[in-house]
């Protein structure tokens, strides 16, 4: 069964009806699969091509400086102008929609994206386009499921099914992108919108073969494994990749943090920064222009040499920090396989100068150095496997890849324990919902049972202690105009002296113990029983602040079918 | 179903998907043949700048070029092929050799790709392989005037074969070339020149015969039949070959130089059937005395023609047993045996190969004879 739907029970005659819905979800996801496809073509195609000739190779180095910053500037008003929602990378904001406003994204979001990240990428700024990708697959699904007036859960359940498409024909990785969908995007490897999941990348992946042919991204010599002790180098570029992923996460975190301080007034600008450090780099350096694809078949094939290698990878690093903290639209993927390839070929350089006869060109490990970034970075160590293999159709290394992946991502989750994409979120003030509560997400929730119990903030303490833990429960939360002030108890109003208002018997040295409406019943009564209360406020993920409702213990109990006594 | 379920809002939206869908369709048509048609533009410039940096010597500079023409273009075995052999110049054998290998890997029997192989291989002196990727270039498919190519490789191969000494081998591609060589004489003169290189003077002689028949005033021709002559003892002819050369090139001194060599030797042969027996005796003695004199000096002595434990030893009876008996034409034959032996029983690597030594070749050819 495609989504969360139910089958219908037999009629009469012992025919069982299928579900309607089901069956136009799983006919839209052809349908997205294909409309994904031809856009991601189109999106692909068009930066390709205005990048070879807004730089061209071999062209003015002042050329390289002025087209970034214009680009930049151009962009940086179309978005705060226009285009609000088509900032930042896209899977963030993909992630917004999908747990926050049940899979909506608008149409003017999906051409935002298409058309400020074309320009953008186009440019030379040194973001991808895989990213964006996926907001635009997701927002393309979206629109459509919401044209064909599904149900608010097969909405959101095809929002994962757009960006599988989009990234199968990105980056021609259709068992990556399935991966990457249910990995990072639902954070459930068991979603039950497998199916749909699957059958989009396969579609999207033959709309991009008829179009473009069969190349793999990357074209790479066969390397194998020339000794067993390389193995040994392969865990130090773990290592190396790790602490790589860090610097770039913490960097990227800093200065975003230092560009959201700056005056509202700005942000049409502050992408030009981006745009001017990236043509600064360009100038000595034009590798570093744009997703840079090309050097990196280079150092794929051992083509560059160590010095020039190690400068390009801390370059990107700093050009795509600033870029993406700046504003600009485009992805953090492909300059991660950029950075990963470039630390991989330092790696894989240095060891083939010291040990010739032992190790394989620093090609091989720039291949694996490309999925150790990439795991360490955006945290799918599995994704990271199959999307190499997928781009190289090398299977040959495999087993140090994964081995690599492995450190990379155990020495990034220690040094950087948020991943990049939830600590960006709460950049935001956006709490996503974890593993463990995405998990939760198909079973009983707060929000089916929660109720509109609150008090007022000016409310007299004396009407209200009165009324306290006689029908209701003996906890309340504190609002005022919609915003949770704090929560209350019996104990807390009767310390309060006649004519004080409830807003004064709110404790100030105790922490507001809140939950979600998409969080599990179990997790609600689990913090009741913590905290010692009997009711417990709920807000919203995108604003702590924003009280939606309450659920009490009683209410909890009798969802279990338990009677509270 | 599908109808009342296709109404309305529906209709529109799905109506609105396959426009959508067509007009993206159009679009990255014309987007990819646009693109791929610029990909072609800038491979084909890029192989073109590659090509002339590698005309002119410039290999290390030809190869980033002609590396990118195949990125761009990684169909073309031809670019592929180009760049390969830019990264041999710029001394990557390593890359040049992966890349072939993956040409190879698409068509086994490309002929190009195989005749680079082969090439490279000979280069690494890896003999056995070169060989064997020759003889796959030569039966190898090839796509334009594949006569024409496959001649072309034998004859390359062939010179290869002449480098390493195969002879019998060069001999079995040789004779396979011949037929062609009837039309075209630059063509024939390679030919004649490798029936000699590989051990078929006679062969040769015949060759360059039948080309003298047709331009009997060309001086290659004739020194090539001289030396083909010389090979099979034949000095006589061997000088008036060379009297032609000098005739048709006057200003050539090797050919000066090789015929009064030739006269040294047509001196010294004891073997003319009109020689008389005084002068084949003399002769014999001469060459007798040169042979011992060329072993001596390997061995670094000098030995008395008496003493009983040299390899002299019985030649030195023989001549003393000749000044007491009377001049023969048998004793000049055992002189001339005696000669033989020693010289086939010299040891190896000696005498030491010096330009114009006439003993050596009067040795081969009594010898052969």
């Amino acid at each position: 069964m495609i989504g969360n739907s139910t089958l219908v029970g037999p009629d009469r005659s012992g025919n069982i009806p299928n579900n309607r819905e089901d069956q136009i979800t799983l006919a839209l996801s052809f349908v997205i699969g294909a409309i994904v496809g031809l856009v991601v073509v189109a999106f692909i195609l068009l930066t390709g091509r205005l990048a070879a000739r807004m730089y061209p190779a071999g062209g003015a180095a002042a050329r390289r400086v002025l087209v970034p910053v214009a680009g930049a500037l151009v962009t940086g008003f179309l978005l705060v102008r226009f285009f609000p929602e088509a900032r930042g990378s896209g899977i963030p904001q993909t992630k917004f929609a999908l747990f926050l406003r049940d899979g909506y994204i608008s149409l003017r979001t999906v051409l935002g994206k298409f058309l400020c990240c074309s320009a953008s990428l186009a440019s030379g700024i040194a973001l991808g386009r895989e990213g964006p990708s996926v907001q635009i697959g997701a927002g393309i699904a979206s629109i459509l499921a919401r044209a064909f007036n599904l149900s608010p859960a097969n909405v959101r359940n095809l929002v994962p099914v757009g960006c599988a498409a989009a990234l199968a024909a990105a980056f021609n990785t259709p068992i990556a992108a399935v991966l990457f969908s249910l990995e990072e995007i639902m954070g459930d490897l068991h979603a039950t919108v497998l199916g749909s999941v699957v059958i989009s990348s396969a579609t999207s992946w033959m709309v991009l073969h008829l179009f473009l042919g069969d190349e793999p991204l990357f074209h790479v010599p066969a390397y194998h494994l020339v000794n067993p002790s390389e193995f040994l180098v392969y865990a130090a570029l773990g290592v190396v990749g790790g602490f790589g992923s860090v610097a770039f996460v913490k960097l990227l975190l800093v200065v975003r943090i230092w560009f959201r301080k700056l005056p509202r007034w700005t942000l049409w600008m502050q992408p030009a920064v981006g745009g001017l450090t990236v043509g600064l780099f360009g100038w000595f350096m034009p590798e570093v222009l744009g997703v840079g694809y090309d050097y990196v078949e280079r150092v794929l094939g051992g083509d560059l040499v160590l010095r020039s290698v190690f400068i390009l990878a801390v370059l990107k690093i700093v050009a795509t920090a600033v870029c993406y903290s700046s504003g600009n639209a485009g992805g953090i993927f492909g300059p991660s396989l950029f950075i990963g390839a470039m630390l991989g070929g330092c790696v894989g350089g240095v060891a083939h100068l010291w040990f010739p006869s032992s190790t394989a060109d620093a090609g091989a490990y720039a291949l694996v150095g490309m999925g150790t970034a990439f795991a360490g970075i955006v945290r799918t160590p599995l994704t990271s496997v199959i999307m190499i293999f997928e781009m190289t159709r090398d299977y040959s290394i495999i087993v140090p890849l994964m081995i690599s992946n492995l450190i990379s991502f155990f020495v990034s989750s220690k040094l950087q324990p948020q991943p990049i994409y939830e600590a960006l979120a709460h950049q935001e003030g956006v709490v996503l919902p974890s593993m463990g509560d995405r998990e939760q997400l198909g079973k009983l929730q707060v929000r089916d049972l929660m109720q509109p119990i609150s008090v007022e903030a000016d409310t007299p303490v004396d009407n209200v202690i009165g009324n306290l833990g006689n029908d209701g429960p003996a906890t309340l939360p504190v609002v005022s105009g919609g915003k949770l002030l704090g929560v209350v108890t019996r104990f807390d109003l009767s310390a309060c002296t006649p004519g004080q208002f409830v807003r004064d018997a709110i404790p100030s040295d105790v922490p507001i113990v809140t939950v979600y409406g998409d969080q599990a019943l179990s997790l609600a009564l689990e913090k009741m029983g913590a905290n010692g209360v009997d009711a417990l406020p709920v807000v919203s993920r995108s604003d702590g602040r924003e009280w939606l409702g309450t659920i009490t213990l009683s209410q909890a109990l009798r969802g279990f079918g338990l009677e509270h006594q | 179903m599908i109808a009342t379920y296709l109404s309305g809002s529906r209709l529109r939206a799905t109506l609105a998907v396959a426009a959508v869908a067509a007009g993206f369709i159009a679009l990255d048509h014309f987007l990819a043949r646009t693109e791929l048609a610029e990909l072609k533009r800038e491979a084909r410039q890029e192989y073109r700048t590659g090509l002339e940096l590698l005309a002119a010597g410039r290999a290390r500079d030809a190869a980033p070029h002609l590396g990118r023409a195949h990125s761009l273009a990684r169909d073309s075995r031809e670019y592929q092929l180009a760049f390969a052999e830019a990264l041999e110049g710029a001394g990557r054998s390593d890359m040049a050799e992966r890349n072939i290998r993956q040409a190879l890997e698409r068509d086994s029997n490309d002929g190009e790709a195989n005749l680079a192989m082969a090439r490279l291989s000979a280069r690494a002196s890896k003999r056995d392989d070169a060989n064997a990727f020759y003889h796959r270039a030569v039966y190898g498919t090839w796509r334009k005037d594949s006569a024409m190519e496959r001649r072309a490789v034998r004859l390359e191969l062939a010179d290869f074969l002449a480098k390493q000494h195969l002879k019998e081998e060069l001999l079995a591609e040789v004779l396979r070339l011949q037929p062609d060589a009837e039309s075209d004489p630059i063509f024939a003169g390679r030919v004649a020149s490798l029936l000699l290189a590989a051990g078929s003077p006679s062969r040769a002689i015949s060759a360059y015969r039948e080309i003298l028949r047709f331009h009997p005033e060309d001086p290659s021709t004739w020194r090539g039949l001289a030396e083909a002559e010389l090979q099979v003892g034949d000095f006589r002819r061997a000088q008036i070959a060379f009297s032609k050369v000098i005739r048709f090139a006057p200003n050539d001194s090797i050919a000066q130089h090789r015929l009064e060599f030739v006269a040294t030797l047509s001196e010294m042969d004891p073997t003319p059937r009109r020689l008389s027996s005084d002068e084949k005796y003399r002769r014999s003695q001469a060459l007798l005395a040169a042979v011992r004199e060329r072993i001596a000096a390997c061995a670094g002595v000098n030995p008395s023609p008496t003493d009983p434990n040299s390899s002299t030893g019985n030649a030195g009876r023989a001549l003393l047993a000749a000044r007491h008996k009377d001049f023969k034409n048998e004793d000049a034959e055992a002189i001339l045996g005696e000669a033989e032996n020693l010289w086939a029983a010299k040891p190896a690597g000696c005498p030491a190969q010096r330009d114009n030594d006439p003993v050596p070749v009067l040795m081969a050819k009594i010898s052969n004879e």
